[in-house]
């Protein structure tokens, strides 16, 4: 995005992801979110003296796996860093964190549609804070605030990317396609509403006569993104506010700003720090992190299909892209999808029957995918049944609808009901004759060319036949009964 | 390696150490004389050396993934100076930052 000034627009972004473990990533607390505040805290976990800290076992596993999905290379040999810095959440004034040694680097996110990918420049792991509630509108505001510690200590992989992003349009494709990979995963819960995955964005505008390296450039650290929408938000407003700056020849300040949605705006927090403020040192209490490239190879083993390998496996069964698009959005889908086709049914009819009724009664009954009634060989099944001819599409809808109703399977609701289509041709000729007799008016008027009657006469054969014709086969009935000069 | 005034003045905002001017000299001859040593250190490793090499199954050996019961978590907010409702509380933040 280049600007009226010419000034580049350059975006990073720090993705902090809570790891979905039972325990803190250096104590045995409980992770239980909404738990009542302050009641699942240890002395570890709240700073205190001469306690020491274990590393969870389970943290390791799961941020492993998301650094792999992420096409990261895994340091086998990481380390453990104090980050030294005073705010009122942080029990023990410093972060556990990894700094020079970061568990793995240099994986890339794609940017769906597009044939660009942003550059994920390392992946570490680190601690939580504790969580303010500020006695009053707001920071700015509060004459005092409440600590609630239970989430101090929740283990986070931070994902660090390059800034290689150059609109807040890119901004929001790789947050899409980033929580859409970590959503296969199941390593969090991913929800920026809760605080489970937050954005932290850096932005600068690169003047047109720039030259040199990008580090240089005074950037702005925007903080308190709450959704994809304040991302774009917050940075389409900094960079207009830097914009004019730039304009006006004054300096954009190296700073955090907090993005504040109710006014859309953005507001200084503080300076920002560079890396030698927060004085990184070894942890003294955690030996290195050594894994084992077996033990690695496993987990990498052990990775289920991603997103894109799904979308390029709908695009070879002939599912369109923008259907695919939808499927790969959310893991529960395409995975009973997938079950369906295992099943036998053909990919296109699956999706088209998924993506429409399938997902209206899902929905309806606030189920996810391959839960409650409608599992995946009943719809297979129906499927079946529609490509047999045996049923037409509206009976399929009205059995589909009866499996949420009575949980019974296809075959035993089509047969209750009696439901059939009638596709003999000598079953349905008889019909077709009888109502082309009964309605001489209609047919003679398609037979002067009004192609509209036929499907009057085509509604009175399903309505004799109580909506078991097949309507194709009654359609070339009458057809050819009105126009071959048939039996009339 | 020898600190000036300003860099003990930065160190010690950033860890919300107030000195008066006789601890800042002080503190100037003392950390510079640190920093001395660690540069001697530095030369005696020759080079950066390997963090570890010993690799053996250090996975098993971290804790598992399993909680443990809340031990009076009451008695630890007791220890706040300042406690309402079942949360600690802190003076304005925005005017110290």
């Amino acid at each position: 995005m280049i600007l009226d000034n010419g000034a580049e627009v350059i975006i990073g972004f720090e993705v902090h992801v809570e790891l979905k473990t039972a325990t803190k990533l250096f104590c045995p607390c409980p992770t239980a979110f909404g738990a009542a505040p302050n009641t699942s805290i240890c002395p570890v976990c709240l700073g205190h003296p001469g306690v020491l800290p274990a590393l969870n076992q389970g943290a390791v596993h799961l941020a492993v796996r998301a650094a792999l999905a992420l096409g990261c290379r895994i340091n086998l040999l990481s380390r453990f860093d104090r980050k030294n810095y005073f705010y009122a959440d942080l029990p023990k004034g410093y972060q556990i964190s990894q700094f020079d040694h970061p568990l793995a680097e240099r994986g890339a996110v794609a940017l769906p549609g597009t044939s660009r990918q942003v550059r994920i420049r390392r992946i570490h792991i680190e601690e939580e804070a504790g969580k303010l509630n500020h006695e009053g509108e707001n920071l700015w505001t509060a004459q005092s605030s409440l600590v609630d510690f239970n989430r101090a200590g929740i283990p986070l992989i931070e994902i660090v990317s390059e800034p290689d992003m150059r609109s807040p349009e890119d901004g929001r494709l790789y947050l899409h396609s980033l929580i859409r990979t970590l959503a296969y995963l199941d390593v969090s819960d991913l929800r920026m509403e809760e605080g489970s995955l937050r954005c932290d964005a850096n932005i600068s505008l690169k003047p047109a006569d720039f030259e040199g390296d990008l580090e240089d450039i005074p950037r702005v650290e925007l903080k308190n993104l709450n959704s994809i929408r304040s991302v774009v938000r917050g940075l389409e407003y900094e960079i207009e506010r830097q914009a004019a700056l730039l304009d006006a020849g004054r300096p954009v300040m190296r700073e955090t700003r907090g993005f504040d949605d109710a006014s859309g705006t953005t507001l200084s927090q503080r300076s920002k720090e560079a890396a030698n403020d927060y004085r990184y040192f070894p942890e003294p209490d955690l030996p290195p992190l050594m894994l084992e490239a077996a033990w690695v190879d496993g987990v990498r083993d052990a990775l289920p299909m991603l997103p894109d390998a799904w979308a390029a496996r709908m695009a070879e069964y002939g599912v369109r892209a923008q259907d695919a698009e939808v499927l790969v959005s959310d893991p529960a889908l395409v995975r009973f999808t997938d079950a369906v086709h295992a099943q036998g049914a053909p990919f296109p009819e699956a999706v088209s029957w998924i993506l429409g009724d399938v997902a209206r009664l899902q929905n309806a009954h606030h189920l996810p995918y391959g839960e409650g009634p409608l599992t995946a060989p009943r719809l297979a099944r129906l499927l079946a049944l529609v490509q047999d001819g045996r049923l037409s599409g509206r009976m399929a809808k009205e059995v589909l609808e009866a499996m949420y109703d009575n949980d019974q399977d296809p075959d035993v609701i089509v047969e209750t009901r009696g439901l059939r289509q009638v596709s003999d041709v000598q079953a349905l000729t008889a019909i077709v004759e009888r109502v082309i007799a009964e309605n001489a008016k209609v047919a003679e008027d398609f037979r002067t060319g009004k192609e509209k009657a036929l499907a009057y006469l085509v509604g009175q054969v399903m309505k004799a036949t109580r909506g078991q014709a097949e309507p194709a086969v009654a359609n070339r009935l009458l057809r050819e009964r009105l126009t071959g000069g048939g039996s009339q | 390696m020898r600190l000036s005034h300003e860099d003990v003045e930065h160190v010690a905002a950033l860890a919300r150490v107030r000195l008066t001017p006789q601890e800042r000299e002080r503190m100037v001859e003392v950390l510079s004389s640190v920093l001395g040593h660690m540069e001697v250190l530095g030369d005696e490793m020759a080079g950066e050396r390997p963090l570890s090499t010993d690799r053996i199954n250090v996975l098993a050996r971290l804790r598992e993934d399993r909680p443990c019961p809340i031990q009076d978590s009451g008695r630890l907010l007791a220890l706040g100076p300042n406690t309402r409702a079942g949360q600690f509380v802190v003076p304005r933040i925005v005017q110290d930052i």
